[in-house]
């Protein structure tokens, strides 16, 4: 009972700190718009070449894009002293984990499926690949905030932290991005993305069950 | 309940702090750790509270029963508020004690917030508080889920609670501790300041 | 924790490996494990490049090029081999609390990450005659890119913390949620290969002459000689900083200085 109401507690707290700060997530939509934006002007404007890489391009911002916000999950707590609060509650710290990332990628993951299907269009690429692209972009985000939680536990108010967990990061988010990117890929090419997005869809499970408790490791081991 | 610390010894940043060191105290016990700075007070009171590993030792909270993990046995309040600038003081509070699994309903947050006299804060943002007021808003969430229940009264660890507290404040807390104990709390504080806490026993530990 | 030999003698009793968990114990084994290996990795080079630069036949299809596989297949070997290690004392670390555990993991990072290197440039240098680029993104060259991300990246997160105990701990955990993700990677890789090229461009796994064998064999096992003397080194290097003020060392300085 006190789980729920912990779990829902900190859900709770994460809303209302996006809806107070609209630039928690408003910055990271706008790092989406402009890095999309960047890269016709260095291949040029060809909607051939452009529909090549549109979807490798897309899906490669909305990935940093999640990744420059992995630095909220800890840093503003580890200033303020509300850490303590998580790691002195009687409840399961991988639960409570698992709740701040959840709400994390419900609003921005959300925000950047949502916006992904409207940068398709700078990319010439059709109406199907770009709803694919929305659906692998929301499974993606999740699994690489997932997985980024334990680096951001570990560099918690580190020097250079978000650089630092950038470098741990993305090479760990080559499956989702191989799959997720892969099934839109197919659907470009008229064929079928079930496998792609089974694979990926299972990347997220297994980041699912494992990462919180590696992150709630994590945050003892940087906090102790 | 029953805290029991054998030969603890703790290091912060790759240095031993301190060594051997092993007390007991009982429900209803004020026991007040004092140092030189840098002693350790900090870092003693963040591995009772679970926060920190020690180099060595062994740290027990007892119940007649069973034995307590540092989460369920204490409630830890440090140097910082722990609250967050952007939020109100109630959804602040609301989050403090659901964490802790306290009460987080409306009256519980109320009386809490009443008993060390910032009721009227309940709706303020906690960025726009002064210090004293930043304060005593965190120390409330001591105070939430009140003194009533099955569970025995949880423990408390207070760093430095007096700080940037006025005269009348420090008097309320003082009260309000004094309240704890006689409830059957245990109380363990460090202070660089004196106060006059009204107590059935007193214990103190030198760094 | 142990402090002497004799205290950990007494503590573990039979089972006499364990006293080796003290750096003071470990220290001297250390350096004759590293001198013998130095001896090993000189000599078996020596044979092994000897066979596979001037007695292994020349290759029908590509010459004399391929002669860079003794090199580069060893480094790749070792640049796995070596990450699962360094995974291995990342988890005796964490488990244990045995700091020589977390000093061997620091020790086996900067050569897997060299052999790593080593791999990819070796496989640039094949590449460029065979295929006529530098660079393919085949399964296992790509794998070995990533690899020295990881490795790279955990040297990275061990460097940023000054508390030491933490940081031993923290890149402990960044080694081994790496060696979890490296058969996913890989895995992913392979797919994402065969689904984008084919199978057209892979290094040759043709069947190689005796003598082409044995010469990968020697030199493989020259990798893992050297790869062992440099991580002791190294080893006895992070020892000596980390253990700088205990008794031990200061009097065994004083043994060296006399």
């Amino acid at each position: 009972m006190s789980l729920r109401v912990a779990v829902g507690a900190v859900f709770r707290r994460e809303m209302q700190l996006f809806a107070r700060r609209k630039s928690d997530w408003a910055n990271p939509l706008m790092f989406f718009l402009i890095v999309c934006s960047l890269f016709p002007f260095a291949v040029g404007s060809e909607s051939e070449r452009l529909k090549l890489i549109g979807i490798g391009v897309i899906f490669v911002g909305a990935l940093l894009a999640a990744m420059l916000s992995l630095p909220r999950l800890f840093d503003e707590d580890a200033r303020d002293g509300s850490l303590e609060l998580l790691l002195t509650s009687p409840e399961p710290l991988a639960v409570l984990i698992l709740a701040r990332v959840a709400a994390l990628s419900l609003a921005l993951g959300l925000a950047l499926a949502v916006v992904s299907p409207v940068f398709a269009l700078f990319y010439a690429l059709p109406g199907d690949v770009a709803a694919m692209l929305a659906l692998t972009v929301a499974m993606a985000v999740p699994t690489l905030l997932l997985v980024g939680a334990i680096a951001a536990a570990l560099l918690v108010s580190a020097r250079g932290g978000a650089i630092l967990t950038a470098v741990l990061v993305l090479p760990l988010t080559i499956p989702t991005l191989i799959f997720g990117a892969g099934a839109a890929l197919r659907v470009l090419y008229g064929e079928s993305p079930a496998a792609e997005l089974a694979l990926q869809a299972a990347f997220m499970l297994l980041a699912l069950a494992l990462c919180p408790l590696a992150a709630a490791a994590a945050l003892k081991i940087s906090t102790d | 309940m029953k805290l029991v610390v054998t030969s603890l010894a703790a290091e912060r940043g790759g240095r031993a702090v301190f060594d051997g060191v092993s007390f007991a105290a009982e429900a209803g016990t004020l026991l007040r750790v004092t140092g030189a700075n840098g002693a350790g007070k900090t870092t003693l009171l963040r591995i009772l509270a679970g926060l920190a590993a020690p180099a060595a030792g062994e740290v027990q909270w007892r119940t007649e029963d069973a034995m307590l993990a540092p989460a369920q046995a204490a409630s830890y309040v440090g140097h910082a508020n722990a609250f967050n600038d952007a939020l109100t003081v109630r959804e602040n509070l609301v989050y403090a004690a659901a964490l802790a699994g306290l009460d987080d309903s409306r009256q519980g947050i109320e009386s809490a917030l009443t008993a060390l006299g910032v009721r009227n804060l309940l709706n303020r943002r906690f960025g726009t508080l002064s210090q004293g007021q930043r304060k005593r808003a965190s120390l409330a969430r001591l105070l939430a889920g009140g003194t009533g229940g099955s569970a025995s009264p949880r423990a408390w660890l207070l760093d430095e609670p007096f700080v940037a507290l006025d005269v009348d404040t420090q008097a309320q807390l003082a009260a309000v501790i004094a309240a704890r104990l006689a409830a059957g709390g245990l109380v363990i504080y460090t202070s660089h300041q004196a106060v006059d806490i009204a107590a059935a026993r007193t214990q103190e530990l030198a760094l | 924790m142990a402090r002497t030999e004799q205290q950990s003698n007494e503590k573990y009793g039979g089972r006499w490996f364990w006293r080796y968990a003290s750096p003071a114990a470990f220290f001297p084994l250390a350096g004759r494990i590293e001198a013998l290996c130095w001896v090993l990795a000189i000599v078996l080079s020596a044979i092994g490049l000897y066979l596979g630069f001037f007695v292994a036949p020349t290759d029908a299809q590509q010459g004399e090029v391929y002669r860079v596989i003794f090199i580069h297949v060893p480094a790749a070997w070792m640049a796995m081999v070596i990450y699962l290690a360094m995974a291995f004392w990342s988890l005796l670390g964490l488990v244990l609390g045995t700091r020589l555990s977390f000093m061997m993991s620091h020790a086996l990072a900067p050569t897997g990450a060299i052999m790593a290197v080593i791999s990819l440039w070796t496989g640039a240098l094949w590449g460029r005659p065979t295929w006529g680029t530098y660079w393919v993104w085949d399964a296992r060259l790509t794998s070995t890119l990533i690899l020295f991300f990881l490795y790279v990246g955990y040297m990275a997160l061990a460097a940023s913390f000054d508390d030491k105990k933490k940081g031993d701990r923290a890149s402990a955990l960044i080694a081994l949620v790496g060696a979890i993700n490296v058969p996913i990677i890989y895995f992913s890789v392979k797919w994402w290969n065969t689904l984008h090229q084919g199978s057209s461009v892979r290094p040759g796994s043709s069947s190689m002459a005796t003598t082409m064998l044995t010469a990968m064999l020697i030199m493989t096992f020259a990798f893992w000689a050297y790869s062992i003397a440099a991580a002791m080194h190294r080893l006895r290097t992070g020892v000596i900083e980390r253990e700088r003020n205990a008794a031990w060392l200061r009097d065994a300085v004083k043994g060296w200085l006399r």
